[in-house]
């Protein structure tokens, strides 16, 4: 299977395990290239770990987690942080370094994995900016950001090297609706400027509907997916009454 | 994050700076400066004797001991040391007024201090029992002689080692006093007591046979020389020790003296009474005393030597445990 | 769990208390060995390509440790030497031994009380805010963005901050040296009554240039030691809010207790050498 069609994330029986705890118990799924896919599932179902153990922090008590085709699981140490630069993750509060102002954070990757010169990394960093409506912020530091710009500045870090694939967690987490919409408008501009494969760990409804191609959901108690497909779909035709609880707001 | 380059610039260059003046005020550049070996032999020990400890010239520190090693075959000790040219040369005004002195020149100065009667002997450097290895002209203390001429090749040279001159060693100041404390013991036990007693018994014996009016005269003038040469010799033994525990056992030996004095007046006196037999018990009387007074200086001469050796350990000890001194004497305030 | 469950009986909750310890103990010294695997290869990496060194922090953490500590650090080693100085010039004085106080308080401070002060003062200013910054970035998963990021987060936060104490920690110990010196040269004037030149001679005749050879030595050890340890608990931080001022905490009792055990050592070698 040539990269190029080849699913850009496949999990095969993934059992995962937080200290004594199983908290992903044989899972598997697929995403194909370009999908905009959503994790659902009510707070402590193992969505974090579970993105965790995609970006290659968390190593599986067994199964198989292939990017782009490539194993993350059984990557030796230098394959693997090869195969995790060729991602962007943005993370729950941002996780900006606060010792580095905006530019210097969405330079970082450049700086380190290419050779471009500091004025074609500012250029590129301009441009990055300018894709999150934060041209201009450059010179700030991220504790004077607001809590939407720091998001969309760890977006810009995200694809600073034009990733394929992009993990957001909890994007729209603690942002007031007006951000949050306009935070969900830039996720769907961004697949349709770069065309990358984006995973989004969230339990907002109002993004859930409006961006994601597909959501799984999953489930605390049976630590398996409960639900896969269409959110729109599941909220009303979802075998289990769970999955239409949640994508209900707890309404039946 | 951004760094105030100036700042750490100047601490840099400070830190770098100091620890550079540091090590040089310390001395690390001393080993480019000339140097000059020298050796010498010492009999004692070098008890507070370090490598590294000073060698003073006359009190002037001008290099340090850079070994110390044990002659197994003479039961010496030989100590290695280094002058430092630059600085003794800095050091002595009048006679190298330019700042060097080579090595050659300086062991030619040597030389002609030594045949004039330089030495070098240890000597304690404050009362914490530290030595340091003094060079001077010890004039005043009898330097034990030692058969090597300085500069030639001595007992420790070693085949690798002929870069160093020799330069005789004087036994320091107590070990020296150690050694005439000796000679003087040595000296009175030299001196004949039982020969003296058995003569003036003799003496006295020829008396007892032979006593006759015509050669009492006679037999008191010999009575006297005899007692003369007592007197001496306890005189003798007053000088050369004027210790006070000394003098109370030569006491002992004056007391029978005297009493040989007064038994000589006895017999003069009996003489001219002409009573011939009491003269002859009283002079039964006198050899019994003068036996004893014989016993008695052999007892002295024992004590003396008890006294001398406890003297010798005294010192040897306060050689090596100078604060001992202070110890003592604030004990004594207590 | 029930409450039973939760009584039990004093030998079983007895061994059970212990074998927690020593549960803790192993994977403690097991999570050091893998660090400081980890950060070896860091620096051997580092060493092997210099130009990928964050110079940027390099010259940051340089600062930190040094520069900024210059005055903290000279009072406090003035301070060290003025009262070593003191104590012993009253002791002293009664014993005729005035003379001994230069060397006394030179070799004391070069070869011993001048490294441990620093090391100590850089437990606190430094080794106590690694551990606070790269316990906060675990917490705010700045970490695992790092290593999303494809980087290994210890070339980033501990490779410079290593050199950075490794270079700047002997140069304040240099300064510790020089302070204490002076410390104890004021008391020997004012108290002793010695000219400055006697106190000088004397501090010449017995502190060695070795013995600063030494200072430099032991701080770039300790140096090193905190860094490392201050990393480390870091590293170990867990992610609730206490638990950064926890890591703090132990990064500082650990360094002491390190410092203090390889200064032990470091005595005993440095002995040997000199003596």
């Amino acid at each position: 299977m040539s990269e190029k069609n080849c699913p850009a994330i496949e999990v095969k029986d993934l059992v995962a395990k937080y200290g004594e705890r199983i908290i992903l118990n044989h899972i598997s799924f697929t995403v194909p290239q370009g999908e905009i896919l959503t994790i659902l599932g009510s707070s402590g179902c193992g969505k974090s770990t579970l993105l965790k153990h995609l970006t290659g922090l968390y190593t599986p008590l067994s199964g198989e987690i292939l990017l782009h085709g490539k194993s993350i699981v059984h990557a030796a140490e230098e394959e693997k942080r090869l195969l995790m630069s060729s991602f962007g993750v943005a993370y729950q509060g941002g996780a900006l370094f606060r010792s580095f102002t905006v530019e210097e954070n969405v330079a970082l990757p450049l700086e380190e994995y290419t050779l471009l010169s500091r004025e074609e990394i500012r250029k590129k960093v301009k441009e990055k900016l300018k894709m999150v409506n934060l041209d201009g912020f450059q010179h700030l530091m991220p504790a004077d950001l607001s809590g939407g710009m720091l998001k969309r500045c760890a977006f810009a870090r995200a694809m600073a090297l034009d990733p394929k694939l992009l993990f957001f967690d909890e994007p729209s987490a603690g942002l007031d609706p007006v951000s949050s919409a306009s935070l969900d408008e830039l996720i769907l501009q961004i697949r349709e400027k770069t065309g990358a494969t984006i995973v989004i760990v969230t339990h907002e409804l109002d993004s859930i509907f409006r961006i994601s191609d597909r959501s799984i959901m999953l489930d605390a108690g049976t630590k398996k997916i409960i639900a896969d497909g269409k959110p729109e779909d599941l909220r009303k035709n979802c075998a289990n009454e769970e999955v239409r609880r949640f994508l209900n707001r707890g309404k039946l | 994050m951004e760094t105030n380059k100036f700042k750490l610039g100047l601490f840099v260059t400070c830190a770098v700076l100091l620890f550079v003046a540091a090590v040089t005020c310390m001395g690390l550049f001393d080993f480019l400066n000339a140097k000059a070996y020298l050796r010498t032999t010492v009999t004692e020990s070098v008890q507070g004797l370090n490598t590294g400890s000073q060698v003073k010239l006359r009190g002037v520190p001008i290099g340090k001991i850079t070994d110390i090693i044990i002659h197994m075959e003479s039961k010496n000790i030989c100590l290695e040391m280094e002058v430092d040219l630059q600085r003794f040369a800095s050091r002595s005004q009048s006679i190298f007024s330019n700042s060097a002195i080579s090595k050659e020149e300086f062991y030619q100065l040597l030389h002609k201090e030594i045949k004039s009667g330089l030495r070098c002997r240890i000597e304690p450097d404050g009362i914490t029992g530290m030595k340091y290895l003094e060079i001077d002209f010890f004039n005043n203390v009898k330097p034990v002689s030692r058969k090597e001429s300085p500069g030639k090749i001595n007992s420790c040279t070693t085949a690798n080692n002929s870069k160093y001159f020799f330069i005789p060693s004087t036994p320091s100041m107590l070990a020296s006093l150690r050694l005439t404390m000796t000679d003087i013991l040595a000296k009175i036990a030299m001196i004949d007591f039982d020969g003296i007693a058995r003569r003036s018994n003799l003496l006295l014996e020829n008396v007892n046979k032979i006593v006759q009016p015509q050669k009492v005269d006679k037999l008191i003038t010999q009575l006297d020389k005899c007692v003369e040469s007592i007197r001496k010799t306890s005189d003798t033994l007053t000088d050369v020790l004027d210790k006070k525990e000394i003098n109370d056992t030569l006491a002992d030996i004056k007391k029978a003296v005297n009493s040989i004095a007064v038994l000589s007046t006895d017999i003069r006196k009996n003489i001219n009474d002409s009573n011939i037999p009491g003269t002859v018990a009283g002079l039964r009387d006198l050899t019994d005393e003068i036996e004893d007074s014989s016993k008695n200086v052999n007892n002295t001469i024992g004590k003396l030597n008890d006294a001398i050796d406890a003297l010798t350990e005294l010192a040897q000890y306060l050689n090596d445990h100078p604060s001992a001194l202070i110890y003592g004497k604030t004990r004594d305030e207590k | 769990m029930a409450g039973e469950d939760q009584k039990k009986s004093f030998p079983e909750d007895f061994f059970i208390s212990v074998g927690g310890m020593f549960y803790t103990l192993k994977e403690e010294i097991f999570s050091c060995i893998v660090f400081a695997g980890r950060v070896s290869s860091a620096v051997l990496d580092a060493f092997r390509h210099p130009g990928k060194i964050r110079k940027r922090e390099l010259l940051y953490f340089m600062n930190l440790c040094g520069a900024d500590g210059v005055p903290i650090t000279f009072l406090i080693c003035f301070l060290t030497g003025f009262i070593l100085g003191y104590q012993c010039a009253v002791q002293m004085q009664k014993y005729g031994a005035d003379a001994f106080l230069a060397g006394l308080v030179g070799c004391a401070m070069v070869r011993e009380l001048s490294p441990l002060m620093v090391s100590i003062i850089a437990t606190g200013r430094t080794g106590s805010a690694f551990a606070a910054e790269i316990g906060s970035m675990k917490v705010s998963e700045e970490v695992d963005a790092l290593r999303t990021m494809g980087f290994m987060p210890e070339r980033f936060l501990v490779v410079p901050k290593l050199f950075a104490m490794a270079l700047m920690m002997p140069l304040l110990a240099i300064i510790g040296d020089i302070a204490g010196i002076l410390g104890g040269a004021v008391i020997g004037i004012t108290v002793l009554h010695q000219p400055l030149s006697a106190y000088y001679s004397q501090t010449v005749s017995w502190v060695r240039p070795g013995y600063f050879l030494e200072s430099i030595i032991k701080t770039a050890v300790f140096g090193i030691i905190i860094c490392f340890i201050g990393c480390w608990r870091g590293f170990r931080t867990g992610s609730d809010a206490l638990a950064v001022g926890r890591s703090t905490t132990s990064s500082v009792v650990l360094s002491i207790l390190f410092v203090i055990i390889a200064d032990t050592i470091l005595a005993h070698f440095f002995n040997n050498i000199f003596f």
